[in-house]
């Protein structure tokens, strides 16, 4: 397996764990660099799992903004604690 | 003055006494997975002394809802996974000559051998413990698929009383957290472990039926399905669920039940509902199997006096000729020497099945002689045609090679039913020889498409545990993340809670950027 495939799959595995994110970006550039390097056929065997990887990030993006919402609208002191 | 110290020595004593107990409380549920901790909040009363203001809940509603629908989402995959897993024993793919590609390829194999080889007794021995065999597995598997039904049956009946069961809990609870709330309301409002027999209830319920959650200031809940039926109204009223007929049904109040099948999205009673599709399918894909068998496979006779338009038509009321098939039928008097023609048919290809049959039927000549020909509606939902001779004096020839004189191998209506003809031992005594060869080419027809069958039972099957258990690793993983997340938040300061947030919304920013520049030079690379 290329070392690019390897790498796609290791970051969609990583993505599973929404709250992991030590070194994901530092991760993400070796997968640029990676893929400036590669030969179109490799890109086009990665193309369907890097699709899977923007799928998970869009989903993990979502549960981090959606625990930041009832935050960011109703303040801090309602954050964390059921309102009595 | 001294009272007053006293006063003030005796209620921060009771202050702290009290604030002990939540402490323990958190200390004896440390591996609760519903308890969520709590804390003392005292505020200063100066100059009177301190205050217990509350008991507050270190929560994130939000990962806490998303936890339970994950967790109705994981429950559904494995409940569906295991039930498919039930499925891929009964057909038993996996061990060698046991599955039903096994017990097809050797009914093929032994056709053809005797085909080849039509005076064999051992061929014919072989065809027709074969031919038994694999009528007896498609019987027995659909006993099997039977089974699992009635069991997933069962289950479906438990599974929709412990959600009545947990509704009606919910119910009771949401009363006692009124009085709960109003009992403890100047006195720290301490009545939330009420909250986490809640949590623990929602939680239950969520692995059966994935619920809409809404919570009102004091901790009730207001529980919908999907699409909006009501399962509880805070304390005002809640409703039950029915599994009848193969559906479940939501009980209106005041109009008939209402099939809620459908709008129900994960949990375990989901997954229950989906496998009773899924066997429904694979049954119907295994009568497939044998209502082909059934109304395909034949062998050339000598004396059946019966003869089979090989090839089976979707239309009877079509042009013969829209398949492919022309001819003239001639029909002989083998009683004089040589055989008299007594009727043709020309060029039956411009007539359909049924015009055929009625020109047979209503030619004197045929008739007269006890000559009749019946359109056969096969189990597979495609038709031949019949033509019945007088025993022994008559014969048909056909210049377009589609009629002969056969006889079936198998005989029923669908897989629970297949058997071999109960004659089939004396009727390959009465093989014709003389068309073996082109049974053999039949077969290859025949067995291209008995394959097809097979492949697509199979491919459902896998294909389908194989998505199910996709799925269900990245579900999974995610609830055991959010699980994970909702344990570290305990505790934790909101300000560092926020921090933390932030930090990871800013890290996904930035992975996002980079994905977006991957994504360009990708489409820019391979639409070079």
């Amino acid at each position: 397996m290329s070392l690019l495939k390897e790498k796609v799959r290791a970051l969609k595995e990583r993505l599973l764990d929404p709250f992991s994110v030590d070194g994901l970006e530092k991760e993400f550039e070796e997968l640029l660099s990676y893929v400036q390097k590669a030969e179109p056929d490799e890109l086009l065997a990665i193309r369907d799992e890097f699709e899977e990887v923007k799928t998970l990030l869009s989903r993990n993006l979502e549960i981090i903004s959606g625990g930041l919402k009832p935050l960011l609208r109703e303040g801090q002191d309602s954050f964390f604690s059921r309102r009595v | 003055m001294f009272g007053a110290s006293f006063g003030v020595i005796s209620q921060a004593l009771e202050i702290y006494r009290k604030s002990l107990d939540i402490y323990n409380r958190n200390v004896l549920n440390a591996n609760n997975p519903d308890y969520v901790q709590e804390d003392p909040l005292v505020e200063s009363f100066a100059p009177a002394g301190i205050n217990f203001r509350e008991v507050k809940r270190e929560q994130n509603i939000y990962y806490l809802n998303l936890r339970n629908t994950k967790l109705s989402l994981v429950r559904y995959l494995e409940e569906r996974s295991n039930l498919l897993a039930n499925v891929e024993g009964i057909f038993q793919e996996l061990l060698d000559g046991t599955g039903i590609n096994d017990y097809a390829n050797r009914f093929f194999k032994a056709y053809l051998d005797l085909m080849k080889d039509p005076t064999n007794q051992g061929a014919k021995n072989e065809l027709v413990t074969s031919a038994k065999a694999l009528s007896g597995f498609l019987n027995e598997k659909v006993k099997d698929i039977d089974r699992l039904n009635q069991s997933t049956d069962y289950t479906l009946d438990d599974a929709v009383s412990r959600a009545n069961e947990l509704i009606r809990k919910l119910y009771i609870l949401n009363k006692d957290i009124t009085v709960g709330y109003a009992q403890t309301y100047a006195r720290g409002r301490d009545y939330k472990n009420l909250l986490d027999t809640r949590d623990k209830y929602l939680r239950e319920l969520s692995e059966l039926i994935n619920v809409n959650i809404q919570e009102d200031d004091i901790g009730r809940v207001k529980l919908t399905t999907s699409k909006g039926f009501a399962l509880l109204d805070y304390t005002d009223s809640y409703w039950q669920l029915e599994y009848a007929g193969g559906r479940l049904l939501w009980r209106s109040k005041s109009s008939p039940p209402v099939d809620i099948t459908d709008v129900v999205e994960s949990g375990k009673i989901k997954a229950l509902l989906d496998a009773r599709e899924d066997l429904s399918r694979f049954k119907e894909e295994l009568n497939d199997i044998a209502k082909y068998l059934i109304s395909t496979v034949k062998i050339p006779r000598e004396n059946s006096n019966s003869w089979f338009l090989i090839q089976n038509v979707d239309d009877p009321t079509l042009a013969l000729s829209n398949y492919g098939l022309d001819g003239n039928l001639d029909f002989y008097d083998n009683s004089t020497s040589p055989p008299t023609l007594i009727s043709s048919i020309t060029n039956y290809g411009s007539l359909s099945l049924n015009d055929l049959a009625n020109a047979i039927n209503t030619d004197p000549a045929l008739s007269g002689v006890g000559i009749s020909a019946t359109v056969v509606n096969n189990p597979d939902g495609t038709y031949t045609l019949r033509i019945d001779v007088p025993l022994g004096s008559y014969s048909i020839t056909d210049s377009g090679n589609n009629f002969f004189e056969s006889s079936p191998v198998f005989v029923g209506n669908d897989a629970s039913d297949i058997s071999p003809v109960s004659t089939l031992d004396s009727d390959l005594d009465d093989l014709d020889y003389a068309l073996t060869d082109n049974f053999s080419d039949f077969a290859n027809g025949w067995w291209q498409s008995t394959k097809g069958y097979v492949n697509t039972l199979i491919s459902d099957i896998s294909d389908t545990q194989a998505d199910v258990k996709d799925k269900l690793r990245i579900e999974d993983a995610l609830l055991q993340s959010l699980d994970r997340r909702l344990q570290e938040m305990q505790g934790v300061s909101i300000d560092r809670e926020f921090m933390e947030i932030m930090k990871v919304r800013r890290t996904y920013e930035a992975v996002a950027k980079i994905v977006s520049t991957i994504d360009e030079l990708i489409q820019t690379t391979l639409n070079m």
